[in-house]
């Protein structure tokens, strides 16, 4: 574990480095404070626009950094040949891939982290002498489940890369994000479908990719009216599908890299 | 005690795309080197040296055959405690210092950050690189010659039992090449098993108890520095040579006559019958200078194709010295040599 968090430290290192990376949360970040343009509106609707625009780019920028960063983390480590003094000294692969993940996760930790802190930094000023006021606060529940769909979206594209490049592994990987994120559509075509194999190909789709739709938390926070029952056992609920999602694709890519030569 | 590496019929085989067909990377190669011997693999680009240094390590599997590495298969994670590499042209993360470069592989050790930085001043200031204007700068700004220092710095942090350096010279000036030999002359001292990949043929020479050359995947020579570079010869050059005696120096040893003058090649052991039969013939002798061998012969002999390989068995070209296969290393023989 030690090993691996040595291999996490060094890539949350070098992907702060990365211009694309920190040009994504630069541009996150300069958007959310754009958010501050729209005073045509009343102070209700701006406030909801502000919430919603300030999640959706959050969200967004972390989708290109996730993608970014984790379709390109072992692939690079190979193309530079960096891969071969480490997995040379006592370093398991396993080790390798999950300090990868736990690298990858970090830097979202830290980009989702600061886009978060400036956004309800914003919120809260835009709230300022305002009699309805909500706790700002209350929108960490809208980024914490924003960042465990990164989190599962990470793992999806590190198991990816372990037996596609990253150009194919880019296209995979926003395809199941996508896929994902229409999981309630399928589900309906999957049960309205009169052909059987059709049935079965949306259900297989349904059932097998990652539900990242299960993480879209906008509307409660943006709709006063729309409520969540058992709000916590929603979001523990969703943390944990993200988690144990995610570990189990971890151990596939660990079965396909222990194969893999480098 | 077990070889530090025994190699037994090892085979890499790849698939040549489109093609229903395989390439023999390497090629039933059957090797093994004796602890605190320094090896010299040679063999030209995709000969398959690196191929199998890859295997020795772990990073990639042999189609057929068994390679173990200090007494276990290769790629055991127990051993790379004891191991060390230093791949060609080492690539490091570019925005990290030398000593931080260090620092990190330290860690991956199991060393504690602090110990670990302590390692790396140490390592860093071994290899030359603990002058105040190099040590803080990233290697993004680092000539080739100090990548590599920085590649042994690396290398050398667990005090490794077994080094395996591949092409550790290549590319460098003249200055930055004498410092890495030397290190290896000074690792040599030390006793350490090196697995010395390399197109520097001087410093496989100097450096190495034995060298083995290996083409298209299959050993092709094997043997001590001794066996290989022995059989010094002895050059004649002769005036006043009569088209008889002319005749008659072929079988003497190698010759190139022309009208009244000669040079002739031959083993040291016979120069002296030499000097008197073409002395009895006539000719004057003008000079006799010493030939030793090179390294660089045999190897251009056998990537050039003089060498018969068609059987894959080692041979000689009858007139050339034989190249002899050693017998297998005696165990510590080298560490005796060094101490």
């Amino acid at each position: 574990m030690n090993t691996a968090l040595v291999i996490a430290r060094n890539t949350i290192s070098e992907a702060l480095r990365k211009k694309i990376i920190n040009a994504f949360f630069m541009v996150g970040v300069v958007l959310i404070g754009l958010t501050f343009i729209f005073n045509q509106f009343s102070p209700r609707q701006e406030l909801t626009l502000v919430k919603g625009m300030g999640l959706g780019i959050i969200s967004l920028a972390g989708l290109l950094i996730t993608v970014i960063l984790s379709i390109n983390l072992i692939p690079t480590e190979i193309e530079r040949r960096t891969i071969y003094t480490i997995l040379a000294k006592p370093v398991r692969r396993n080790e390798f891939l999950l300090g990868k993940f736990l690298g990858s996760v970090g830097t979202l930790t830290i980009n989702i982290g600061l886009m978060g802190v400036v956004f309800v930094a914003a919120i809260a000023v835009k709230q300022m002498g305002s009699d309805s006021a909500i706790n700002p606060f209350l929108l960490l529940k809208g980024i914490l489940m924003i960042f465990m769909q990164l989190v599962l979206l990470s793992a999806l594209a590190i198991f990816f890369s372990t037996f596609v490049t990253p150009l194919v592994n880019f296209f995979l990987t926003m395809v199941v994000f996508v896929i994902g994120n229409l999981s309630t559509y399928t589900q309906n075509l999957a049960q309205n479908s009169k052909v059987l194999p059709v049935k079965w190909f949306l259900s297989a789709l349904h059932y097998g990719l990652p539900n990242f739709a299960n993480f879209q938390y906008t509307n409660p926070l943006l709709q006063p009216d729309v409520q969540v029952q058992n709000e916590a056992q929603f979001l523990a609920t969703n943390c944990v599908y993200a988690v144990v999602y995610a570990t189990a694709l971890l151990f596939l890519a660990i079965f396909a890299f222990d194969r893999r030569e480098v | 005690m077990a070889a530090a590496i025994d190699i037994k019929n090892l085979t890499k085989q790849y698939p040549v795309p489109l093609k229903r067909e395989v390439v023999n990377a390497v090629d039933n190669l059957t090797l093994e080197v004796g602890e605190g011997e320094i090896f010299g693999f040679l063999g030209a680009n995709g000969a398959g040296k690196t191929t199998t240094i890859k295997i020795l390590l772990g990073l990639i599997y042999p189609t057929k055959g068994e390679a173990d590495v200090l007494g276990a298969p290769a790629g055991d994670i127990e051993v790379k405690h004891r191991i060390a590499y230093l791949p060609e042209s080492p690539y490091f993360y570019e925005h990290m210092s030398a000593r931080e470069i260090v620092a990190f592989y330290a860690q991956l050790f199991g060393m504690k950050r602090e110990d670990a930085r302590r390692k790396a001043d140490e390592l860093v200031d071994f290899v030359g690189l603990g002058g105040k204007s190099d040590v803080n700068k990233p290697v993004s700004e680092f000539s080739k010659g100090m990548r590599q220092r920085v590649g042994i710095a690396q290398s050398l942090i667990n005090d490794p039992t077994l080094l395996f350096y591949d092409e550790p010279t290549s590319g460098l000036d003249a200055i930055a090449r004498r410092d890495i030999r030397d290190l290896m002359l000074e690792l040599k001292r030390q006793g350490k098993t090196m697995f010395l990949s390399s197109h520097q043929l001087e410093d496989v020479e100097m450096v190495c108890h034995r060298a083995s050359i290996i083409h298209k995947g299959k050993l092709q020579v094997l043997g001590t520095m001794e066996e290989l570079l022995g059989g010094e010869r002895v050059e004649l050059e002769l005036d006043s040579v009569t088209t008889e005696l002319g005749a008659k120096l072929p079988s003497m040893g190698d010759a190139v006559v022309s009208p009244g003058r000669a040079t002739l090649s031959v083993v040291k052991g016979e120069v002296n019958s030499v000097l008197d039969a073409v002395r009895a013939g006539g000719a004057t002798v003008v000079s006799v200078v010493p030939r030793k061998r090179r390294l660089e012969d045999i190897f251009v002999d056998v990537v050039g194709g003089t060498i018969d390989r068609t059987s894959g068995q080692l041979a000689s070209t009858g007139d050339r010295p034989v190249i002899a296969e050693s017998a297998k290393p005696a165990r510590n023989k080298y560490k005796e040599m060094s101490e």
